[in-house]
């Protein structure tokens, strides 16, 4: 994972936790997708790069005027790179579910797990 | 490994009760509700990873994955506001299975998607179902403190019959699940719960 990217990720998750918001309250109240937003969390995708959107997230975490510049320089800086397949990190099978009951109330079956392995290779 | 055979230890309904309260004595000292989001993201320091399509596609509404570092949620019912309680469950239930069954599942030594995929065809269903039960029966222990709960319905009971004495005839069954949906409020937990938890003391 490129180190910017994981800064900047870590940044973002400490500033929101010492807010003591979840990813979904904070995502309410800036109107983000909480699956990219975690994306960011975790060093997986760049953060944004509009100012307006940076400074709402700065607002939002109450982050003093001479750290706001800082803030959105290091998501800046974390702009444009593209991040390693996390599976190259990871193994897959640490990913899978421990156990995974469908509302059905079944095991899942084949094409279940077929399609949760596409959607967390692209969490 | 072959899995078909494996089965796991009963747990009685008071040792899981007593394991979800010395969990939430550790890691929640507030009021009810447990705020299980918290929990996890900051006591546990565990991973809350949206997931656009999990229910859609794969049925489930989360799970806990089995590096134990993060519990994903489907991404659309993490933000709808309706789904809070269900999801809330959803979270316990998880950490219910973390709390419960990790080391069973370590020694079930999964270490390749090979071996997932035949865990998941094999392990019979009735395990599966034992397993997903105790994991239920964590959830509400944890985020219904039976305590609190008694009290609370006891006081809704006096004022529901105060106002319809005719509510003394009927049976303490057809009460509890009339009253219920009045402490979904208290809890942040479904109406089923709640019935559940006054079923299960």
């Amino acid at each position: 994972m490129p180190k910017n990217l994981q800064k900047f990720g870590e940044i973002l998750k400490s500033l929101r936790i010492k807010n003591d918001l979840s990813i979904r309250e904070a995502c309410k109240l800036t109107n983000y997708d909480p699956s990219n937003w975690s994306k960011i969390e975790r060093g997986l995708i760049s953060p944004p790069g509009d100012e307006k959107v940076l400074s709402g997230w700065g607002k939002l975490f109450k982050v003093k005027k001479d750290y706001l510049r800082q803030f959105i320089d290091e998501a800046q800086v974390a702009q444009g790179i593209i991040p390693d397949d996390i599976l190259q990190k990871q193994e897959m099978v640490q990913l899978m579910p421990a156990f995974f009951r469908t509302l059905r109330n079944k095991k899942p079956s084949k094409e279940e797990i077929d399609n949760l392995i596409n959607l967390i290779k692209n969490s | 490994m072959d899995y078909s055979g494996i089965d796991v230890p009963f747990l009685p309904k008071n040792f899981i009760k007593e394991e979800a309260e010395k969990f939430r004595s550790k890691f929640w000292v507030g009021k009810v509700p447990v705020n299980i989001e918290k929990i996890i993201e900051q006591k546990l320091n565990l991973d809350i990873i949206p997931l656009p399509g999990l229910m859609k596609q794969c049925d489930t509404d989360a799970f806990i994955a089995s590096g134990w570092g993060a519990i994903y949620v489907d991404n659309d019912r993490y933000l709808d506001d309706r789904y809070q309680n269900r999801l809330r469950f959803s979270l316990a239930h998880e950490i219910g299975h973390l709390v419960l069954h990790q080391e069973i599942y370590e020694s079930f030594k999964i270490a390749s998607m090979e071996s997932f995929y035949k865990f998941i065809d094999q392990i019979p269903t009735s395990t599966y179902n034992k397993l997903e039960f105790q994991a239920n029966c964590f959830a509400g222990y944890l985020l219904v403190p039976r305590e609190v709960l008694f009290t609370e319905y006891e006081k809704i009971k006096k004022q529901a019959i105060k106002n319809n004495p005719e509510l003394k005839e009927i049976s303490d069954d057809t009460l509890r699940d009339y009253l219920a949906a009045q402490l979904v409020d208290i809890f942040n937990v479904s109406a089923e719960a709640i019935t559940t938890s006054l079923a299960n003391p």
